[in-house]
């Protein structure tokens, strides 16, 4: 037998080609959660300066009861303010492609890089407000020991001692999470019945981003959760709205002044995404920029649940 | 699976220590990457250490992220440092000269930066580490033993002011609370009763300490004044923070 019709023969001879690349693209997995939205917006303009300075107010005077009622007077009462800086820095993501990658087309495209880009300004936020915690003075959860529905009562129970509002929320790494939901399975009593408890450990395992609600808190899971202690654990937070605020710099100021518009591959009043050619190369390079800044707001307003990274 | 051989680990050992000095081709994934830092300390945040049967300060971190706190462009923390003195923070400064053995207590491994971005650092407490796994995977070594020695060393050397006396009662009434808790759950689950004597000994443990710091008596295995020599000593911070981490930026 001889000259068989073969796909090999075929390969070997220009007929077929080994590997045709397929029209979809498996995404790796990673968490794409943005958590900008728990954030207080400040959306102040500032002039002059990187920094906008915001204040603080104390409120709360309840009136003194009369010394006398023909004499005494009345002793003037402070107004009490602080205050805390939002500054933005320069945030920027560069790709840099050649003409060959475009002209040659395929499943990863400029149009890829372009939804990279603007995804990383959510990405960012992300980092900049779990980077925020560390700093937090209240504390609850043992080091060294696994989180249990016990730190989650402690930290609702320090909320409420500084008059914080309902509707916590609370952003923690995957395995304190993972630690939360294992405590929940062994709870007894009235625990047990509540239909957030069962709803939390059934709902969203394994998904990223929101987990659930417990005890009328909001429950995240993010990756940006960092370590802490010399690696022992993992330092989430529990807070209410309005301990931690943004604002960033608006970038209609460059845009019009000191980039060609041709050159914009795309613009919002916090970020664009500029095209730098370089003709000599046949190379083009989408820069992404953006000026965030984040500050704590209120300390008493949030409080830290550090517990074990291990499982 | 891998056998130990097999990984490679950039836990610092002996004289690899100085990041510097560290020829691992190895560099950890991206979300390792972060930024110097600085450690304070709040009047209100200490912890019961069981091994060393005491009460021991815990710390919180300054980042120097731009854009966090007042960290502007320049790195600077100034603004960041300056708001938790308002908290009632006492800084901890990686140069300082009342560290001794702890000064230049951060030190740093590479990290990948995100796609598109250069490497960047990990900087972490000098003895936290990570291994390595074949593939990639980073698993963060936990180096918090000695981590409570230095925070131990800044209680001792009064770096860190002594526990104030409500914060103690406070700590104490959680420990109890906890001890009802735990007896709470073993009613229902009798092979948790184990921690019960757990939390019990806490307690007998937290009242013996307070009753010897009460009446100045030492503690019965008093650990050293200084922490073991198992690192060498560096005199300031290396390689240096990139940001400005004098007392007078404060």
């Amino acid at each position: 037998m001889a000259n068989e019709v073969s796909n090999a023969t075929l390969v070997s001879n220009g007929g077929r080609i080994s590997k045709v690349l397929s029209p979809f693209v498996h995404t790796l997995l990673y968490d794409p959660v943005g958590l900008r939205s728990l954030m207080t917006f400040r959306p102040e303009g500032v002039m002059g300066s990187a920094t906008a300075n915001v204040t603080k107010l104390t409120r709360g005077s309840a009136a003194a009861a009369a010394s006398s009622e023909t004499s005494g007077g009345a002793s003037n009462t402070a107004l009490t303010t602080a205050n805390y800086d939002l500054t933005v820095a320069r945030y920027l993501l560069k790709f840099q492609a050649t003409d060959l990658f475009a002209l040659t087309g395929g499943p990863i495209d400029v149009d890829t890089i372009m939804s990279i880009l603007e995804e990383a300004v959510e990405l960012t936020y992300t980092d900049l407000l779990t980077a925020l915690f560390a700093n937090i003075a209240g504390n609850v959860g043992t080091s060294g020991a696994r989180l249990t529905v016990d730190d989650i009562f402690d930290a609702l129970y320090y909320l409420n001692m500084q008059n914080n509002g309902a509707a916590a929320v609370a952003v923690l790494a995957p395995r304190q999470i993972n630690h939360l939901r294992e405590s929940l399975r062994g709870e007894t009593g009235a625990m047990q019945w509540r239909t957030d408890v069962s709803g939390m450990i059934g709902a969203g395992v394994g998904g990223v981003g929101f987990q659930g609600r417990l005890l009328d808190a909001s429950f995240y899971q993010s990756d940006s959760v960092a370590l802490a202690n010399a690696n022992a654990d993992r330092q989430g937070c529990m807070f209410t709205q309005g301990a931690f605020a943004y604002r960033f710099g608006s970038v209609a100021g460059i845009l019009n002044t000191m980039i060609n518009p041709a050159d914009v591959l795309m613009a919002t009043p916090e970020m664009f995404i500029e095209r730098v050619r370089d003709g000599a190369n046949g190379m083009s390079s989408p820069y992404l920029n953006f000026y965030p800044a984040v500050a704590e707001q209120e300390d008493l307003r949030g409080v830290k649940i550090t517990t074990s990274a291990s499982a | 699976m891998s056998s130990p051989q097999q990984r490679r680990s950039i836990r610092p050992t002996g004289e690899k220590y100085l990041p510097a000095e560290q020829v691992e081709e190895t560099i950890l994934p991206a979300q390792y990457r972060n930024e110097p830092f600085v450690f304070v300390h709040y009047p209100g945040c200490w912890e019961w250490d069981r091994e060393q049967k005491r009460m021991i300060p815990t710390l919180s971190a300054i980042t120097g992220m731009r854009g966090v706190n007042g960290v502007g462009e320049d790195g600077k923390m100034h603004r960041a440092l300056g708001s938790s003195v308002e908290k009632g923070g006492t800084h901890i400064l990686p140069n300082d000269q009342r560290l001794g053995e702890w000064m230049g207590f951060i030190t740093r491994y590479k990290a990948a930066g995100d796609p598109g971005q250069p490497n960047g650092w990990c900087y972490v407490f000098r003895s936290a580490g990570f291994e390595i796994l074949p593939g990639g995977r980073a698993n963060p070594v936990d180096g918090s033993k000695e981590f409570k020695e230095f925070r131990r060393y800044l209680l001792d050397h009064g770096i860190v002011p002594p526990i104030p006396v409500a914060v103690f009662n406070e700590l104490r009434a959680n420990a109890d609370k906890a001890l009802d808790g735990a007896i709470r759950v073993a009613q229902d689950n009798p092979h948790r009763a184990a921690k019960v004597d757990e939390r019990r000994q806490v307690l007998a443990e937290m009242d013996a300490w307070w009753e010897r710091e009460m009446n100045g008596e030492p503690e019965p295995s008093a650990a050293p004044e200084t922490p073991a020599p198992r690192r060498r000593v560096r005199a300031s911070p290396e390689p240096a923070p990139e940001v400005d981490l004098t007392p007078s930026a404060v």
